[in-house]
């Protein structure tokens, strides 16, 4: 309690400044319509008015695509990290969230990920809480929260005018010593405000789902009727899966000329034809109705299997962008009755 | 109790819409009932509000799902081609008959599907409506499509029955005007802007998956014997697939304007789209999903073509 600081938003340049020192900064910033994490260590104006990010920030740790490593003949010259430490300010319960199932997966003990790892280590993750969740959002449906703290290094609550930052973590400890001088103790009555502010976003949201129903559908329904009907909306773009905080999944690709190379890794989305397209060219997933049943698959069944985690954190990103409106939550909500009386025609 | 998310919204904007709508339901009723089709594609509720979602109909008792609203803004003619297996000269026996709800933009895009042998003309039933532009919900508020202000055919050219008047008016807006505003600057700005727009692209491919008019089964981004172009989203590769996606547009694109409401970036795809359209217009007095009969100007050879472009090595 007594490390907890409240800083003006006036004011919150001289915070990124005392931050910088030590840091790249990162924080949201309205771009042609957008709102972007970027660099504001050096300037640039941040906005606190967003619902969320429009991209979200998995790309600080499995960018969208890097460079792995590059050759030349049968020498190998690697990619060297970038060696500064650096903080995201402004990313939502959710999408930390996110990164918790990420980590499940690229920091497997017998396994773990080099690349991400790294980036991993360096980020301070300043969370800052929800006051005015969308109707999309249904972070609560699925084991979140608009002020949930699992994942954060310090926890940041918006109260109008000031910022107040609360550390959760050991580097986040290490963060608010660093920028304390920018800010005055928070109040327990700002505290209190606080929490009176995520406790009513809370009770904003509505949805419902239930996952244990759903997993146990998925248990027994890998073949039935209703993933043919449930895809045909479908367009088969990849909005969903890039948007969204826990899709991993990525591809491997040399670009060569002549013997000098580099490996790429990229996103990919179970949502593309290419995805598990063998050499043979057989495709285990040829058209979108196995597509999208691997979508809700891996989210509900194989990484709560694998993990004991649920792959979706509600941030509602693939219900607000869906140009053709596929509801992920209607989706489940029918998951869980197949088969039942209640679902009589098999369709949304 | 239905959650309130799941209280589909279903906006409408007075007796006009709702009388299509009336109609709309009747003819796919009767269309499926005495089976002239076996599919109809119209619209939904969504669960956002400011959006329509397709549906599917196989069963006359669910023409009752059907709307019909302002926000209806969907190329449905996208779903044609999967029904006919992309490649007509290699046809399966038998082909069902799909039924469409098409408002000028999607009866465009039939008519180029039509023309280049992706949908067989007897085997779709266009119910066409006259269209007096789809809106978006801009602070809470409907507002009219670009696009849709400057549209020049809102009723279908190409129907089996219409809904409304044939003789709508098109758009107040007078086509062409950004583009024309935007090639008066000078080519550093121009370029400037694409660049800047581009190096927005995530590659989700959401403007060619909306896009009723690229259907190919296998997109030259994809391809990886030989492979066409890298996987990352440096601006170059995003460029290269842009120019090919937009290129392949040239006298193709209907102006519906999905590609840029796709867009989770909102990348301003339109503009480029409408140079091509304007640039087809000029030199080939062509605009694209007119007639039947139309050959594309761009898959047709004329003794009388323009040679100007064709220069000595």
């Amino acid at each position: 309690m007594k490390n907890n600081i409240s800083i003006a938003k006036s004011g919150f340049r001289k915070l990124i400044d005392a931050a910088a020192k030590k840091y790249r900064f990162f924080a949201p910033v309205e771009e042609d319509g957008n709102v972007l994490f970027r660099d504001v260590s050096e300037g640039g104006e941040i906005t606190f008015d967003y619902l969320n990010t429009t991209t979200n920030p998995k790309d600080f740790f499995l960018p969208r695509f890097e460079t792995l490593f590059r050759y030349n003949k049968d020498e190998i010259e690697p990619v060297l990290p970038d060696e500064k430490s650096f903080v995201v300010f402004g990313i939502r319960p959710c999408d930390v969230q996110g990164m918790t199932v990420l980590d499940k997966v690229f920091l497997d003990e017998d396994y773990p990920d080099g690349y991400y790892r790294d980036r991993r280590e360096k980020a301070t993750i300043v969370t800052l809480a929800c006051n005015r969740p969308d109707p999309t959002c249904f972070c609560g449906a699925v084991g979140g929260g608009p002020a949930m703290e699992e994942g954060s290094d310090v926890m940041a609550y918006d109260l109008g005018e000031r910022i107040i930052m609360k550390p959760v973590s050991r580097r986040g400890e290490d963060f608010i010593r660093a920028v304390s001088g920018s800010g005055k103790k928070a109040t327990v009555a700002e505290m209190k405000e606080a929490e009176k502010k995520t406790a009513a976003a809370a009770e904003k949201m509505k949805t419902e789902i239930d996952l244990p129903a759903v997993k146990k559908s998925l248990d027994s329904n890998f073949e039935n009727e209703f993933w043919t009907e449930v895809h045909q909306k479908c367009v088969g773009c990849g909005i969903c899966t890039y948007l969204c905080p826990t899709c991993y999944c990525f591809d491997l690709t040399d670009e060569s000329r002549g013997e000098k190379g580099k490996r790429l890794r990229s996103w990919d989305s179970c949502m593309f034809p290419l995805f598990t397209l063998h050499a043979s060219g057989h495709n285990p997933r040829p058209s979108g109705k196995e597509r999208l049943r691997q979508r809700i698959m891996h989210k509900f069944k194989y990484l709560p299997d694998n993990f004991q985690i649920t792959g979706c954190t509600g941030c509602g990103r693939c219900v607000r962008e869906c140009p053709v409106n596929l509801d992920i939550r209607e989706v489940l909500t029918s998951v869980a009755v197949i088969g039942s009386p209640s679902n009589n025609d098999g369709t949304l | 109790m239905v959650p309130s998310w799941q209280e589909r919204t279903c906006e409408s904007v007075g007796v006009k819409t709702e009388e299509i709508e009336k109609q709309l339901r009747k003819a796919a009723e009767r269309l499926l009932r005495e089976k002239k089709v076996d599919l109809f594609i119209g619209y939904g509720p969504s669960t956002v509000p400011g959006r329509t979602s397709p549906v599917f109909i196989t069963d006359p008792k669910d023409a009752e799902k059907l709307i019909w609203n302002e926000f209806c803004s969907i190329n449905l003619a996208n779903y044609l081609p999967r029904y006919f297996g992309g490649d007509l000269n290699n046809r399966k026996s038998s082909l069902p008959n799909v039924g469409l709800a098409a408002k000028g933009c999607d009866g465009r895009a039939a008519v180029v599907l039509i023309n280049e042998n992706q949908v067989p003309r007897q085997n779709l039933y266009i119910v066409g409506i006259s269209c007096e532009g789809m809106a978006e919900l801009i602070n809470g508020k409907p507002e009219k499509l670009e696009n849709c202000r400057e549209c020049s055919y809102p009723a279908p050219p190409v129907y089996d029955e219409l809904i409304g008047d044939k003789k709508i008016s098109p758009g107040k807006t007078p086509r062409f005007k950004r583009i024309e505003e935007f090639r008066k600057k000078p080519v550093e700005k121009r370029w400037e802007y694409f660049q800047r727009e581009m190096s927005k692209c995530i590659r989700c491919y959401a403007c060619r998956q909306v896009c009723p008019t690229c259907y190919c089964r296998e997109c030259f981004t994809e391809e990886t014997r030989p492979r066409w172009q890298g996987v990352s989203s440096e601006v170059s590769e995003v460029i290269y697939y842009h120019l090919g996606r937009l290129f392949h547009q040239a006298g193709r694109c209907v102006d519906c304007g999905s590609c840029s409401r796709a867009c989770p970036v909102g990348i301003d795809l339109r503009l480029f789209l409408q140079g091509l359209a304007k640039d087809v217009k000029d030199l080939y007095d062509y605009e694209a999903g007119l007639a039947l009969d139309q050959s594309p100007p761009l898959a047709v050879f004329k003794p009388d073509d323009l040679q100007g472009f064709i220069t000595e090595p």
